[in-house]
């Protein structure tokens, strides 16, 4: 390590952190249109080595996500530029819908087609190996991993909408993280694999992307109300339908498993980069934790609560106090997102 | 143009710019000074802002200069981007009269209150 330069110059050591630090921003830069680099690159760069002096630069990393970020808004931006924001909003609004329909369509069939075929009912053990699940023997598992997934989530969803930005924003990064560390320790570490919570984890993320500016929006908060009436309907259908079965789980573990499987797959690893980069734009977070709570009724039966009843109990109780209690976090929420939409009324924003 | 309320961000960048033509920096510098440093502009949101700025025709690029290689921008107000600024401080000074036009109405009633 080099000493520090007289006021003369850079000594080589800050020389090599100055290049370092530019490669760095310019490597964030590339998530710009090759138009805007040609326009802007060299100032950036400028503005973000300028308050180096003559110590030499360290890379500021929030920088070169927000350059990563920004830039992919406005390669969105420029992709849908030909088509006003209403179209845009709702194209978003239907590409949501749409999703939501596929995804139940998906869970339904999965659960209808082998009855409807006279497909035999699998023991536990026998749908395990039709799924290619390993058994954990003991230990904590990547059903534990989806409960924390959905947990942090909500944590985030709360800090976020209770006006705790940053805070919230580090949870969803966990959140985000966890996602993807699930399938990553299933794949290498025999526990038991994800369930549906896979799918119905990355199902939250993609309709709180696709859709979240326009259902939180001033004037539509009957989208939020119906968000909110399916998801938990939705959930409340699925718990009944629980108490009423035949006592065999393994067409629901199975069956679902393998027609939701590649869905899942492919949502998973295209949406988690993409809130992960939406997560930190600061005119989208209240937005996307609104969404995310809207989800998470759904989500949570889904992914971690089913897991947590297996665990806890076999009765449904805790699916009930669970659910409860989901539905109460998502009344706050409302009732903190309205007092949003009355100030936003008296002071709009673009 | 929509005559709907702007962000602060937005709103901070324009006032920095109303003392003068600036450089991308000294604006970032300027909008942490003006919010008593709690906006701290990011490099990537003040050249977005910068941009969509430019392109609703609120400020322009006036001068440049080259500073240790890097070309360095200076940007202006534009008369539209000044009248926008006005009419959006006229706002700003409209909401918080009424904000304490509220506030005094509210102490009026309290005092009722406690003398009843």
């Amino acid at each position: 390590m080099t000493g520090r330069a007289g006021a003369g110059g850079r000594p080589g050591g800050d020389v090599e952190s100055l290049d370092r630090a530019a490669r760095v921003y310019r490597l964030a830069m590339g998530a710009y249109p090759r138009r805007w680099r040609a326009r802007y690159a060299d100032e950036v760069l400028g503005v973000l080595l300028e308050p180096a002096g003559n110590a030499g630069p360290a890379v500021d990393w929030r920088e070169a996500s927000s350059l990563v970020g920004n830039g992919l808004l406005v390669r969105v931006e420029e992709l849908f530029g030909w088509c006003t924001r209403r179209t845009r909003e709702v194209a978003a609004a239907g590409a949501s819908m749409m999703l939501m329909v596929v995804s139940v369509a998906a869970l339904v069939f999965g659960e209808w087609l082998p009855r409807r075929a006279g497909a035999p009912l699998l023991s536990i053990e026998d749908a395990d190996v039709a799924a290619g699940w390993q058994a954990a023997e003991t230990g904590f598992g990547t059903p534990g991993l989806g409960t924390i997934v959905c947990l942090t989530a909500m944590v985030g969803s709360l800090c976020t909408i209770l006006g705790r930005a940053r805070a919230g924003q580090g949870w969803f990064a966990v959140t985000a993280a966890a996602a993807l560390a699930a399938p990553l320790v299933s794949a290498v570490v025999p526990v038991n694999r994800p369930l549906v919570m896979h799918l119905a984890l990355v199902f939250g993320l993609a309709m709180v992307a696709a859709a979240a500016p326009v259902a939180v929006r001033p004037g539509r908060r009957a989208w939020v109300a119906g968000g909110v009436a399916a998801v938990a309907g939705v959930a409340l259908l699925w718990v009944f339908s629980s108490v009423t079965h035949d006592g065999d789980w393994s067409t629901t573990f199975y069956d679902v498993y393998l027609v939701t499987r590649p869905i899942s797959d492919a949502v998973s690893w295209v949406t988690i980069p993409g809130v992960l980069v939406v997560a930190v734009v600061p005119g989208l977070r209240r937005h996307i934790a609104a969404y995310l709570l809207m989800c998470l009724p759904w989500w949570l039966q889904q992914a971690g609560f089913q897991q947590l009843r297996s665990l806890l109990a076999p009765d449904t109780v805790p699916a009930f106090i669970g659910l409860a209690a989901l539905l109460i976090l998502a009344a706050v929420g409302l009732a903190r997102l309205r007092q949003t939409y009355r100030l936003e009324r008296i002071n709009p924003r673009p | 143009m929509a005559k709907t309320g702007m962000q602060e961000p937005t709103f901070l960048v324009l006032t920095a710019l109303a003392g003068g033509p600036r450089h991308g920096y000294a604006v970032m510098r300027e909008v942490t000074a003006a919010s008593e440093g709690r906006v701290r502009l990011r490099a990537g949101t003040l050249y977005a802002a910068l941009e969509r700025l430019e392109a609703e025709g609120l400020v322009r690029a006036c001068d440049s200069e080259v500073v240790d290689g890097r070309r360095r921008r200076y940007y202006e107000l534009t008369d539209q981007g000044a009248a926008r600024l006005a009419e959006e401080a006229a706002r700003a000074a409209a909401n918080a009269a009424r904000a304490k036009r509220a506030l005094a109405a509210r102490t009026a009633r309290a005092a009722r209150t406690v003398t009843a």
